[in-house]
This record gives structure tokens, sequence and C-alpha cells, in this order.
């Protein structure tokens, strides 16, 4: 089983791209379960959502506190987030300065708040960054493909889908590792 | 008149950027003073003033069920005033939704009975709290998640003013955040009274509502400018206009909001002609009971 | 059938969309809201030709609900927590007065102080209204039971109520299988009555003297305990076009198990993983999980139970001054005594399956024997 953290603050879409990233799971056979995190969430506020991916029915019915992946879709946030010692972070972040790195974890970055943009996602105070951060988390990852991508980002998200495959697809090229 | 420069709020309260119902409190407080108690119902405030351990408010806070606000408010006043008391305020502190729907017979036993509260509906027009579903403070033509495009909400917002004024209570107010003065001077004169007294605050909401953050202000302003919201009082029965609208066009307080995105222009006629019939019934009210 | 990924919340909308409802009344309140929002969206969209009331309380929500099942109407309502608390008088009526509406209720703790989160005292807490009452464990079983109970409803006439623990069930999404036309023959069968006919004058609900009160109760008694039987002839039916089963109660793992492990709604999942943990050290261990708590299972625990050494009792509610409900309910209908309760994950914490092995073993030892109360601390 493996299980993914996404974290943002509300308005940066981090609900829909854990449901996003269940249904590609899902498309690509396996067993997928999706846990929103609820809370106190207001505008601006962290907000969470959790996927369980594995190839036989899930039945794990609590939260998740260490992830073995996180996507982070606001830095600001990493201080406070929890990760399986040998996991992944995938961060939207331009500049990785300021980060600080561990050989426990491997880092890779992405400025999808400058692709959101690029691709009429969300406005300059919040870029909506959350499908392009799957199409990073699917190159770093390369257990499903960009294909299945495609067509659940056309199911789930109607007229719109196009903008956020190209976002996707740019996220794809210019993730790197730090 | 100067604004009060105490700050019984505090700071870093829950509410979203631009909250007008958090506003609408600090001024409220700032009127009140720190001898008051909240009653708050669910609602956002109960998020606003904080989670278990804290009190953003700043003055005693009762949380209470939904429906209640009105007669648990007049439980604490009935405790108070035996114990001789008199000095505390006692302030019940709703949405539209715990006012104008499911607190409406609480609110309307209170009213009746005369209990001395001041009741404060701070409306922003939905039921936000549980994500932006319709209420009957909702106007016509508005976008919520239960009245979602094309069946946008279909009959007009209640108007809660004149059922509270049916009650024959001493003070009756209508106010919004961008005029604070004149909203400080309502809560002043609330408290100086004796009875049932009720403010109804128009509480404009930035992610309900679908406008940016800072523009709180701009739309209660348009929202009194253009005759949306009135603002007068009924104090002794008799009617005050306190600003007169400007009767600008509805469709820039319309056009800033995203829950009027997908109003049919029926709707928007619609409205318009309530603002009219709305401002004559009022016109009439002052005149022969001013 | 297709799978889709939905939550339990969407998938009690799409089985009321697929049900020929003609009522919908409800009033939000989280974790139920999504339901009535996605109803309301599928109505705006037309895919659904359904009356929906946006009442201004729950207490009005039921009693607009009552008034469109006595009329003959197919009736829907959810809720949750403080709305389903705020309807207990009229949960009394649908129930007295024979009408068969369904409810889904998201399992929400109550207040004060406020709380969301999953725990099941708010329902079973309804206990006493004569309303039918499934839990659900995950979304594929509240969209099945949905199509259940509004035959089961209708069959038996009384008021049903399908619960699920909130969050864990109402917005974990996963896959459940959808059905396309296959259950039209099922759920197109409406067995509604109009109690109000204009060709057939009646009052309903007169008072009664004591000769006439005490008869009519005794009615309502049988009519709900009919449920049982009239359930598995539904589920028969509903089997042979779904190949899913639901029985009263549920059970897995060794069948002469030495420690059985009770749950009911989303820690029965999470029990499937500590009797796999169990077994695998060489204990027999049994899981029986609740599927219908009204009216009570009782013949089917019996057996259940047969041959167990001790029963362990995990409880996501708590009745104040006595403990688990579920718990107290087996020992009641059942009078044995090797049953011990945990009341855990109260106002929606974690109960894992460690918590539920480590508990277990100690109760099979005899190192619990006293009914407690699981909390680890912050
Ligand atoms: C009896 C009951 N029903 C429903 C709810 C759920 N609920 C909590 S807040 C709320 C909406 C509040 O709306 P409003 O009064 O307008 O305040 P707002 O959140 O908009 O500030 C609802 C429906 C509840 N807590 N209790
Ligand atoms: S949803 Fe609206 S009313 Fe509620 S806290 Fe946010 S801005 Fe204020
Ligand atoms: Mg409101």
């Amino acid at each position: 089983m493996k299980e993914i953290g996404l974290h943002g603050r509300g308005g940066q879409g981090v609900v829909m791209a854990g449901e996003l990233l269940a249904n590609i799971y899902f498309k690509e056979g396996y067993e997928v379960q999706f846990m929103p995190s609820y809370g106190a969430e207001r505008r601006g506020s962290p907000s969470n959502a959790y996927v369980r991916i594995d190839n036989k029915r899930i039945l794990y019915r609590y939260s998740i506190k260490a992830p073995d992946e996180i996507i982070v879709l606001n830095v600001t946030l990493l201080p406070n987030l929890l990760l399986k010692e040998g996991g992944i972070a995938l961060l939207n972040s331009a500049d990785t300065s300021n980060l600080k790195k561990s050989d426990k974890v491997k880092f890779f970055v992405v400025d999808a708040n400058r692709i959101a943009l690029e691709c009429k996602l969300g406005t300059p105070a919040i870029p909506l960054v959350n499908t392009a951060l799957l199409g990073a988390y699917c190159k770093v990852r390369g257990d499903f493909s960009f294909d299945t991508l495609k067509k659940v980002y056309e199911e789930k998200i109607g007229k719109r889908a196009y903008l956020n495959i190209e976002a996707a697809e740019k996220a794809y090229e210019s993730v790197r590792e730090v | 008149m100067i604004i009060p420069k105490e700050e019984i709020m505090k700071s870093n309260h829950l509410a979203c950027p631009g909250c007008g119902a958090a506003l609408a409190m600090r001024l409220a407080l700032k009127a009140l003073g720190k001898k008051t108690i909240v009653v708050i119902p669910a609602c956002c405030w109960t998020i606003i003033n904080g989670t278990w351990g804290n009190n953003f408010a700043g003055v005693p806070v009762f949380h209470t069920a939904f429906a209640t606000t009105a007669a648990v408010a007049a439980g604490i006043k009935a405790t108070l005033e035996m114990q001789g008391k008199d000095d505390i305020t006692v302030m019940g502190w709703a949405g539209d939704g715990g006012t104008f729907d499911i607190g409406l017979q609480a609110l309307s036993g209170a009213a009746e009975r005369n209990d001395d509260i001041i009741y404060v509906c701070y409306d922003n027009e939905a039921y936000m709290n549980t994500g932006i579903q319709r209420s009957s403070a909702t106007p016509i033509g508005a976008e919520t998640t239960t009245t979602p495009s094309p069946i946008v909400k279909d009959r007009p917002k209640k108007d809660l003013m004149e059922i509270v004024a049916a009650h024959d209570v001493p003070y009756i107010a209508s106010a919004t955040v961008a005029y604070p003065t004149d909203l400080i001077k309502k809560f002043q004169k609330a408290k100086s009274k004796k009875g049932f007294k009720f403010i109804h605050i128009l509480s404009p909401c930035p992610p309900g509502h679908k406008f940016p953050e800072d523009k709180t202000i701009e739309i209660s302003k348009l929202a009194v400018e253009t005759g949306v919201f009135l603002l007068y009082e009924i104090e002794d029965g008799k009617y005050r206009i306190n600003k007169k609208p400007k009767f600008k066009d509805l469709d820039e307080y319309l056009d800033i909001q995203g829950r009027f995105r997908n109003t049919p222009k029926e709707q928007r006629e619609a409205l318009k002609e309530a603002i009219k019939r709305r401002w004559e019934k009022l016109l009439v009210k002052a005149e022969h009971f001013g | 059938m297709k799978r889709l990924v939905l939550g339990g919340n969407d998938a009690v909308a799409y089985a009321v969309k697929q049900s020929h409802v003609d009522v919908v009344s409800a009033y939000p309140i989280t974790p139920q809201t999504s339901i009535i929002e996605k109803i309301a969206s599928f109505i705006a969209n037309g895919e659904m030709r359904t009356r929906f009331i946006k009442v201004e309380s729950e207490h009005s929500a039921m009693a607009a609900a009552i008034g469109a099942s006595a009329t003959g109407g197919r009736v829907f309502t959810a809720t949750s927590s403080q709305g389903l608390l705020y309807m207990h008088e009229v949960l009394h009526w649908a129930a007295g007065a024979s009408l068969p509406i369904v409810m889904a209720n998201a399992n929400r703790a109550v207040a004060p102080p406020w709380s969301i989160w999953a725990e099941q005292t708010d329902s079973l807490s309804q206990r006493d209204t004569g309303w039918i009452q499934f839990y659900a464990s995950n979304s594929q079983e509240t969209y099945d039971l949905l199509f259940l109970s509004f035959r089961l409803a209708e069959r038996v006439k009384n008021p049903v109520m399908v619960c699920m623990d909130g969050f864990l069930v109402t917005h974990t999404k996963e896959p459940v299988a959808v059905f396309g036309d296959e259950i039209e023959e099922f759920i197109s069968v409406k067995e509604t009555r109009p109690l109000l006919d204009v060709e057939k004058p009646e009052a309903i609900g007169a008072l009664a003297f004591p000769q006439d009160y005490m008869p009519v109760k005794i009615e309502q008694h049988k009519r709900i305990s009919s449920a049982l039987a009239e359930f598995k002839t539904l589920s028969d039916q509903f089997e042979r076009i779904s190949s899913r089963r639901y029985d009263p109660i549920y059970t897995y793992g060794e069948e002469n198990a030495d420690i059985v492990i009770v749950a009911m709604g989303s820690n029965a999942e999470t029990a499937h993983l500590a009797i796999d943990l169990l077994n695998k050290e060489g204990i027999k261990a049994k899981l029986v999980k609740i599927v219908m708590f009204r009216p009570f299972p009782k013949d089917e625990l019996i057996k259940a139970f047969e041959g167990a050494k001790k029963i362990a009792v995990f409880d996501r509610n708590i009745s104040m001054g006595k403990g688990g409900i579920t718990k107290d309910e087996i020992v009641g209908a059942l009078g044995i005594n090797n049953v011990v309760g945990i009341v855990c994950g109260l106002g929606g914490v974690d109960v894992t399956e460690n918590d539920m092995v480590k508990v277990a073993k100690d109760v099979l030892d005899g190192k619990i024997q006293e009914d407690m109360i699981l909390w680890g601390g912050r």
C-alpha cells in the first residue's frame, strides 16, 4: 500500500487534487481510497487530503499521520508536515535556497504557481496549482501514465480540461530533483 | 462621533480575510463594552470565535444549539436580573439562518415577551458555515449550492425587520459595516433601552458571495447606495430613515459578486422592482409613523 | 454495472437519483450537506424529477417528509447529529404513523462542545423512536442499503434510517459498483400508499384512550419486528441483481472463534485488519458486524457468538453513566456475561487495527474484564 498526502491552503484545490489522483490510480486498475481531512477550514487556512492506493480492497478507516509521499501545494506548510523515512516530497516552489535538505527524504520541486498562471488557472493571489502538480507527480513517480491523467482530467474537469492538461504537461517537463 | 479606540475583540480570529461578520462584531463590542455576554448559535461565528480553549470575542460567550439563541439569551438575562446585575448587556448573535429560518420561533417568543436583550442578526444571506446553501435571507436570483444554476433562488428575501416590527418592540435597526459610526450609534442606543432590541447587519462574505476579499466595504456601501439594503430604525414604533439611497445602478452591485453571475434577466428585474416597492413602503411608514 | 470512485454521501445521492423519489425535504448540516447539494444539482440539471422542499429546520424537514409520505409519495431526507436530535419528536411521529420515509444520517458527535466528526451517539439515542436502523461501513453499503431501505420501508410500513460515520464513510471516496438499468426491476416496485384519500376519508392519529392506544402500539412493534424476515426476502432479490448479499449481521474470520470483535459502522472496516492480524498470530478470532440495529438481530447474534470464549464490543458511542450502547443491547438481549464493552473513537478519534488487536488479546486473556474507555491521550 502507498499513502499520499496533499497539503495546501483553502482555495488552491487540494481536495480536488486528491480526488483526481485517486481517480487516476483507479483508472490504472488500483484500489483507491480518498480521504479529505475536514476541520474548521476557511479560505487561506491549511487544507489536507490523503489518498491510499493498494492492489486489494482498502479497509483502513482512520487518518494518515505520516504518508509515504507528500505533494505540497504551499511550501509555508512544510515545517508542520510529516513524512515517512525514505519518502518523497514534491513541492510547489520556484526557489530552493531555503530548503533544508535531508538524506532521509527526496525533494522534487516545480514552479506550479508560474505554470498555473501561464495556463490561466486561478488568480495571481491564489493560483490553482493542483492540476499542474499532479503532472509533476506523474513524472516523479512514473507509476501511472500521463495518458491516464489526461483522460481523468477530461472526464472530471470538463470544458477547461485542456488548460489543466497543458499545466500538467509543463510541470511534467520542468519538475526537477533538488 | 469618534469610534471607541478600545479593541475588545482579539485579532487572529478564524474568519476568512475580508469577513463582514467579523468586522461587525468588532464594532458592536466597541459600542457595548466589556460588560456584555454573547450567545452564539451554530454559524460562521462558531468558528470565527476560535476552537476549544479560545475566545476571540474577548467577552463571555455561550455557544448554543442552532435554534435557541433568543431563548438562551432571555434565560441569561433572567438570572442576571435576579442577581441584581443590571449593568450587563446580553446579546444574541446569530446568522441569517439562525434568525430568519431555524431560530425565528424563539426570536418571536423573546420579542413578544419583550425580554431585555439585544438580538443581532449578522446577515450574509446564506448558510455559509455549511458551505453556502440558500436561506430565506438569500436574495432572489442568487446562486447557492442548493439553488444551483439554472434554478437559482426564485423567491424574494424575507423582510425580517418588518416581521420583528410586528412584535411592537422598543428598538429595531438595520446597519452595515461600511457605515461604522451609524452601526456603533445603533448599538449604543440599543444598550441604553430596556426591552427587546433587534439589529439587522448586512455582512458581505467574500467566499460566499464570490468577490475579492478587499471589496467588502465597497459592496456594503453599494448595497446601501443602490437601495438593496435600507438603513433605518424603528424606535418605539417610530420609523426613521438614516440614509436615503442614491439608487445607483443595481447592476453595479450585482456584477461584482459571482453569486449573481447566473441571475436571469427577469430576476434582475424582479430585484429592481422589489427594491422600489420596499422603498416606497418605507417612505409611507416614515411619513405616517415617523 | 460500472465502478465509480464515490464517497458515502455521493453514493446516497446516486441511489436517491435512481430510486424514483417523489419528494426530498432536507436541511443542510455537516457532514450530510453534500448529499443534498448533489440532489439539488441533479434536479437543476434535469437528471432527476423530484420535488425538493428546502425547509427552514430539521423539525420541518421531517414534518414535510411526513406530509409527503402520508399522501403516498416516496420520500427521502438526510441529516446528522444536532439535526437528527432536533427531529426527535417527529421521528416518533413518522414511525407511529407507519410512514415509509427513508433517511440517511451522517453520524456525528453531539455538542457541546461542537464537533463535526464521527460518533454514533446521535442515531443511537433515537433507538426508541421506532425507526429501522442500518449502519453502513463503506460507500458500497450505503449505496446498496438505500435501495433495500426504500423497499423495506414500504414493505413493512415503517421508516428506515441508514447511518454512516461522518467523514470516515460520508466523505471517504472509494470504488463503488453503480447500477445501470438492472436495478429498475427492484426499485421501480413502489408499495407506498396514501393514508390521506378523499375517496376514503380517515383521520390519522386521533386521540386514543388507553384501550385503543395499546393495541396500536402492539401492532407497531410487530410491524417493525417483521423487518428482520422481510429484509431477508428483499435481500435475496437484491442479491440476484447485484451478487452482493446483505444480512442483519455480517461475519468475517474464523468460524469457531475464541474471541469475537463486535463493531458497527466504519470501525467494522478496520476490524477486518485486526482479525487478520489475530488469526495470523494463531488466535482464533472473528468479526461480527451489526448491520441492522433495529429491529435488533438477537437470534443472528446468538448463533454468531456460539462457542466464543470472549466478546469485545467496540462502541463509537456512549450512554453517559452506562457505557457503550451496542454492548448494552447485546447483553440485554442475549443475557450473556462474557462480553466486555470498549467505548472508543468519540468525536472522530482514530481507532486502529492495532488498538483493536491489543484490547482483544487482553479481553481474551482476562486482563480486561470490566468495560473500558479506550483513550490513549492526546
Ligand atoms: C439543528 C441544526 N441543524 C443544522 C446545523 C448545521 N449548521 C450549522 S451552521 C449552519 C448554517 C448557519 O447559517 P447562518 O445562520 O446564516 O450563519 P452563517 O454560517 O452564514 O454565518 C447550519 C445549517 C446545526 N448545527 N444544527
Ligand atoms: S464564510 Fe463568510 S461569513 Fe463566514 S467567516 Fe468566511 S467571510 Fe465570514
Ligand atoms: Mg448566513
